[in-house]
């Protein structure tokens, strides 16, 4: 006969409760953190965040004034670097996807990849200082600093389009393969715009690691202080990071440029929300060319 | 119109030709036995390897059928009543044949007296209709018609009881022709089991067609009497 | 009826493992021939002979004699593999259109082959719907994305895709094997219509289908050809043992 104790069941419905429960917690947890982390940064920057703060570059030795330059040197570092590390990523990708064969080409490439995301950023700036500024002759330039976020953020990129790529039913490919398409049309056709919307989620991650990033710009491109714009990209330029870290440390007057350093701290966020939202609308956009449903 | 029901259609269309054949069998045994014509019961007995040919083939057929389609409720129900309606039916050509055989054995034609005491023709043509009705409720899907069988399947076996009697009057009355009223005596045996063939043609097109069991009713009404 | 595929003394490996042993068969043209056995058998793995799928896979190796219309199959250009799989379409287990509109998954094909005048393209997108008996349902929602068809409808709109490109061959793999009954009997009305223009393989674990559609029928076990023969052969009295076994469910 069926039986229903009540005993077994009493334990197995407790212990639901409670894993349920923990996991419940922590992950509130974590989103409290967050908007601790929001929250300390915007009620502390808010105050300083003007036009001029936004449009003008700092003065008084970056106790007044605002951080224009290095909010556009930013946006430029991030423009050239993705300009150059996304379509070198994306077509490494298909290649380790796509194209080479199961072997030894491909697991070196995927170690030299893992490996290179391994590596701290400042060896990265100390490689990128050796070959860009010093042996390519580039000097501390926006290019110097731009290819050295571009190698930093590659094996990002190519990760993401390998995975992406790999999560497209095979399906699809024999579908078309079988419709007498080459291998070249299947991936331009059916392949890649199925697997685009999440190619583009690893460039949002880049960009929001490269924003982010000080270290492998120290010694390739930022500076300490520029009144002006760049006007060439073999010119220097300051970047928001940077900036922070100098007026958080190196300032004459800590105390003075603190809020400063929190009005810049919330640009760098905002900016890295803003392009991160640009980025989602281009990612809906092509998932939107995909009929997936 | 799926493909099955295409091959149910042209299962049922062979059927129906073989029928005719069979129809045919029997209306030319009729004319046979009324008009006394040796070479048309000959023929009668050359056609029935067409009967039989054709009974062969559609035991194939019925076969691939069931092997291939795997047929359910009323396609299996029309694959099993098609199996036993050919095997009746191959049975009745052969009783029209044994039938000839009598009539191609006498030397001079029949008495019409013997034949007419006895109902021998009557009986033959009853019969004749009763497979002719039973191809057009096959057919036609006309159970109405098909349940018309039994009670001339009653007449047919009243007719064949008293045939012993008359076939012992008709001895005495006709002793020169014993040899003859014996052979029609047999012919109504025969015609007889042709009454009870239609009769399992009858409940096979009803179960196809009702999805009545008419044969079980018996036996659950008077259990006891049928075991 | 001509013999259109021929295979002579066919061996297929996989690396060390040897698929399709010293296979030797000749398949009617515009006759169905199913391809039954038990999993693993090599059935489909013979099925994407013809089309030359299996060159998708890394070590594969193929000897023996495969041809079509009498031209060897393996001794053509590398680039006539498309055109090979032009003339070979195939249908596959899972429906799988490709996520674009219903229109332009049928016009996909089309536009492989450099077709871009887009009357043509229409013209024949709507023929090759009305072949696979998809057009009435599917008509008003052409920009629709082949997503929002019923599984059934999916499989055919495949179908139609497949036949859009005029192939002569037509592979199926289990086509009707993710599909409920009612979409299952569609297929298989729609295979046996189109039966009449093309030379259609199809591989299947369902013997009632096999049994239902086809007019040739082919036993595989452990990569060997046990036995082919006109299916109603091979449904009510097979010579090998094996299949005997097979297909009355004895096996094992």
């Amino acid at each position: 006969m069926i039986e229903f104790p009540e005993k077994a069941d009493q334990i197995k419905r407790w212990s639901q409760i409670f894993f349920f429960g923990l996991a419940r917690i922590l992950s509130i947890s974590i989103i409290l953190i967050l908007l601790l982390i929001l929250y300390f940064i915007v009620s502390r920057g808010i105050s300083v965040i003007s036009w001029e703060f936004l449009s003008a570059a700092p003065k008084e030795s970056m106790t007044q004034g605002g951080i224009m330059p290095a909010l556009v040197g930013t946006l430029y570092l991030i423009f050239w670097s993705m300009l150059i590390a996304f379509p070198i990523g994306v077509m490494a990708g298909i290649y380790v996807n796509e194209y080479s064969q199961d072997g030894r080409i491909k697991r070196f490439i995927k170690m030299m990849t893992n490996n290179l995301s391994g590596i701290p950023s400042i060896v990265f700036g100390l490689f990128g200082m050796a070959l860009f500024v010093n042996y390519l002759n580039f000097g501390a330039s926006i290019l110097a600093g731009s290819l050295t976020l571009a190698l930093l953020s590659l094996p990002l990129i190519i990760r993401t389009t390998e995975e992406s790529l790999k999560s497209v039913d095979q399906g699809f490919r024999n579908g078309s393969y079988a419709l007498g398409a080459s291998k070249l049309y299947t991936i331009r056709k059916v392949v890649l715009p199925i697997a685009f919307p999440n190619i583009i989620t690893g460039l949002i991650l880049s960009i929001g690691r490269v924003s982010g990033e000080t270290a492998p710009i120290l010694f390739t491109c930022a500076a300490y202080f520029l009144p002006k714009l760049p006007s060439s990209v073999m010119e220097q330029c300051m970047a928001l990071p940077y900036h922070l870290y100098v007026i958080a440390t190196s300032g004459t007057d800590v105390a003075k440029t603190r809020p400063m350093a929190y009005g810049t701290a919330l640009v760098l966020i905002i900016i890295v929300l803003i392009v991160n939202l640009f980025a989602n609308l281009l990612r809906n956009y092509f998932a939107s060319k995909v009929k997936m449903k | 119109m799926t493909h099955l029901d295409t091959e149910i259609n042209d299962l049922k269309a062979e059927l129906s030709q073989m029928w005719e054949l069979v129809n045919s069998q029997l209306d030319k045994t009729q004319i046979s036995l009324a008009k006394f014509d040796r070479d048309l019961a000959l023929e009668v007995q050359e056609n029935e390897k067409r009967v039989n040919a054709y009974e062969l083939h559609i035991d194939k057929a019925c076969e691939d059928f069931l092997a291939l389609y795997q047929p359910l409720a009323t396609d299996l129900r029309f694959i099993l009543s098609t199996l036993k309606i050919n095997t009746n039916l191959e049975r009745i050509a052969d009783i029209a044949s044994g039938i000839s055989e009598f009539i191609s054995d006498v030397d001079t034609g029949f008495n019409p007296k013997i034949l007419d005491q006895m109902s021998a023709l009557k009986m033959l043509s009853i019969s004749v209709e009763m497979v002719r009705d039973l191809k057009e409720a096959y057919q036609y899907e006309n159970t109405a018609l098909a349940r018309t069988i039994f009670n001339r399947d009653k007449l047919l076996d009243a007719i064949n009881e008293k045939a012993s009697t008359l076939a012992i009057e008709c001895l005495d009355n006709f002793p020169d022709q014993r040899r003859q009223t014996l052979h029609v005596l047999s012919i109504i045996r025969k015609i007889e089991r042709i009454g009870d063939q239609c009769k399992n043609i009858a409940e096979e097109i009803i179960f196809y067609l009702d999805a009545k069991v008419i044969k079980h009713k018996k036996k659950l009404t008077e259990p006891d009497k049928e075991e | 009826m001509n013999i259109k595929i021929k295979t002579q003394n066919v061996h297929l490996y996989y690396g060390d493992f040897h698929a399709l042993k010293d296979i030797s068969v000749g398949m009617y043209e515009k006759a169905v021939t199913a391809l039954i056995g038990p999993s693993g058998c090599g059935k489909s793995t013979f099925l994407r002979l013809f089309n030359r799928m299996n060159d998708l896979i890394d070590n594969v190796k193929i000897t023996g004699e495969i041809t079509i219309d009498q031209k060897n199959i393996y001794q053509i250009k590398q680039s006539h593999i498309d055109n090979l799989r032009r003339n070979v379409g195939m249908v596959f287990q899972k429906p799988n259109p490709f996520p674009k509109t219903i229109f332009e998954n049928v016009a996909y094909g089309l536009r492989v082959n450099g077709i871009n005048q887009e009357k043509v393209i229409s013209d024949q997108v709507e023929l090759s719907l009305r072949q696979a008996a998809l057009w009435e349902e599917v008509k008003d929602k052409l920009k629709k994305s082949a997503f929002e068809l019923s599984g059934g409808q999916q499989q055919r709109l495949c179908i139609a895709r497949a036949l859009a490109v005029e192939p002569s061959i037509l592979l199926m793999d289990e086509p009707a094997s993710a599909l409920d009954p009612i979409s299952t009997a569609k297929i298989e009305e729609l295979i046996f219509e189109l039966k009449k223009d093309y030379t259609i393989l199809i591989v299947t674990h369902n013997m009632q289908q096999a049994g239902r559609i086809s007019d040739y029928t082919g036993f595989f076990l452990n990569g060997e050809l046990i036995e082919f023969d006109e299916t109603k052969t091979i449904f009510t009295n097979p010579k090998n043992n094996k299949t005997e076994s097979y297909i009355t469910g004895r096996f094992g």
